[in-house]
């Protein structure tokens, strides 16, 4: 008995020391652990873009879920390097599906906007589950979503369809359906940040 | 610094660690292993990040006000250019506004047809429902088209142009009606 009492103290022990190590850097500051959540990510961004057909027709308005798995992801996940793999997933994943006309260049509407968000976060405390915090860095990506969009478009000569809308009504559209994704993450962020105790 | 866990100010504690960094502390703490740094506080007590953190919220707003300004400002410069020169055609329903047109969009429109896309795509493309007349006015001669809604068929095309710029052509009689179109309008 006092045999199996010592060894389950001795696991106890041993679970704690392994509990209170600290988590080891695979890229960036993260963790293996929260690069494969943050590619999980990034993966669904992809994967919503490509299946989901919001008949909305207005320019930008599926920033609302994919700026919102970003900032729910960054903010679940805070530090440098965080949207740069989701960005980086998703916009490798964007290439290998074929989704847009940019061809390769399609990874880059999907990597800036989670370089700008790694950028601003830092400059907010990364207190996103803040909701004004969590709609201007939402708007800002999604803005900056819209100009590697604008940028692509006039290098490949490609046709702008959501420019006949007018650039500047675009930019609003952006704007709030980015902010509403932002918004709606923070309240996520929220909620599950105290339900993810064993989150390591 | 004050180590916190979500939601609730725990205990604090000073370690040398940063803003956003996840740590995991023993013994007391291990019952909440999933850790946050949620505030910075200075020497004397006093959080870091009050004022400074409203300012950049504004700073931000602010931001996001100045690109949509922006965009407003490089739309009405590219229009203008584009109006110039017919390389961009506007759509007007009762004198608003309802796209505005380039080669690009037309090539789309006519699902890259060589050709150009035929009118009537072009005003439903453009969002124009309910009219009964048309008015094409032209840069190159300065000619205006007058047409019923009857009168619309598919052999009448947005010829482009190699420069951006488009022709209406009625391709029964290959005959140029309207030269650079700069603008499309429905009553």
């Amino acid at each position: 008995m006092k045999n199996v009492n010592a060894a389950m103290n001795e696991a106890q022990q041993q679970n704690k020391r392994v509990l209170a190590a600290p988590a080891e850097r695979f890229i960036f500051r993260l963790g293996l652990a929260d690069v494969l959540r943050l590619t999980m990510f990034g993966t669904l961004i992809a994967l919503l873009k490509d299946i989901t057909r919001i008949p909305l027709h207005l320019p930008g308005h599926s920033s609302i879920f994919w700026m919102g798995i970003l900032v729910m992801g960054k903010g679940l996940i805070p530090g440098f390097g965080s949207g740069i793999v989701m960005g980086g997933v998703s916009g490798v994943l964007a290439v290998l599906l074929g989704l847009g006309k940019e061809g390769v260049f399609v990874f880059f509407k999907y990597f800036i906007p989670g370089l700008v968000l790694d950028l601003i976060a830092p400059l907010f405390f990364y207190k996103l589950e803040k909701p004004v915090v969590g709609a201007i860095c939402g708007a800002l990506i999604s803005l900056s979503k819209m100009l590697v969009n604008l940028a692509l478009g006039l290098l490949l000569k490609l046709p702008m369809v959501f420019l006949t809308l007018g650039l500047g009504f675009t930019s609003i559209s952006h704007t709030l359906f980015g902010a509403a994704g932002g918004a709606i993450a923070a309240f996520l962020i929220k909620r599950l940040k105290p339900r993810l105790t064993t989150w390591q | 610094m004050v180590v916190g866990p979500v939601g609730f100010v725990w205990k604090q504690i000073s370690l040398p660690v940063r803003k956003g960094d996840r740590c995991k502390l023993e013994p007391a703490l291990l019952s909440h292993p999933a850790l946050f740094v949620t505030e910075i506080f200075n020497e004397r007590g006093e959080i870091v990040q009050g004022d400074d953190f409203r300012k950049r919220v504004i700073t931000g707003v602010l931001i996001v006000l100045v690109i949509i300004g922006c965009a407003y400002l490089i739309e009405k410069g590219f229009l203008a250019i584009g109006l110039k020169s017919a390389k961009v055609i506007r759509v007007l329903d009762e004198n608003k506004p309802i796209a505005y047109l380039d080669s690009r969009v037309l090539e789309q429109i006519g699902d890259q047809d060589p050709k150009g896309p035929p009118l009537i795509a072009v005003l439903n493309a453009a969002g124009a429902e309910e009219y009964d007349e048309i008015v094409i006015r032209g840069l190159g001669d300065g000619s205006v088209y007058f047409l019923h809604r009857e009168q619309l068929n598919n052999k009448l095309i947005c010829s482009l142009n190699g420069n951006g710029t488009a022709d209406l052509i009625d391709q029964r009689t290959s005959q140029v009606l309207v030269k650079l179109i700069k603008e499309i309008e429905v009553k």
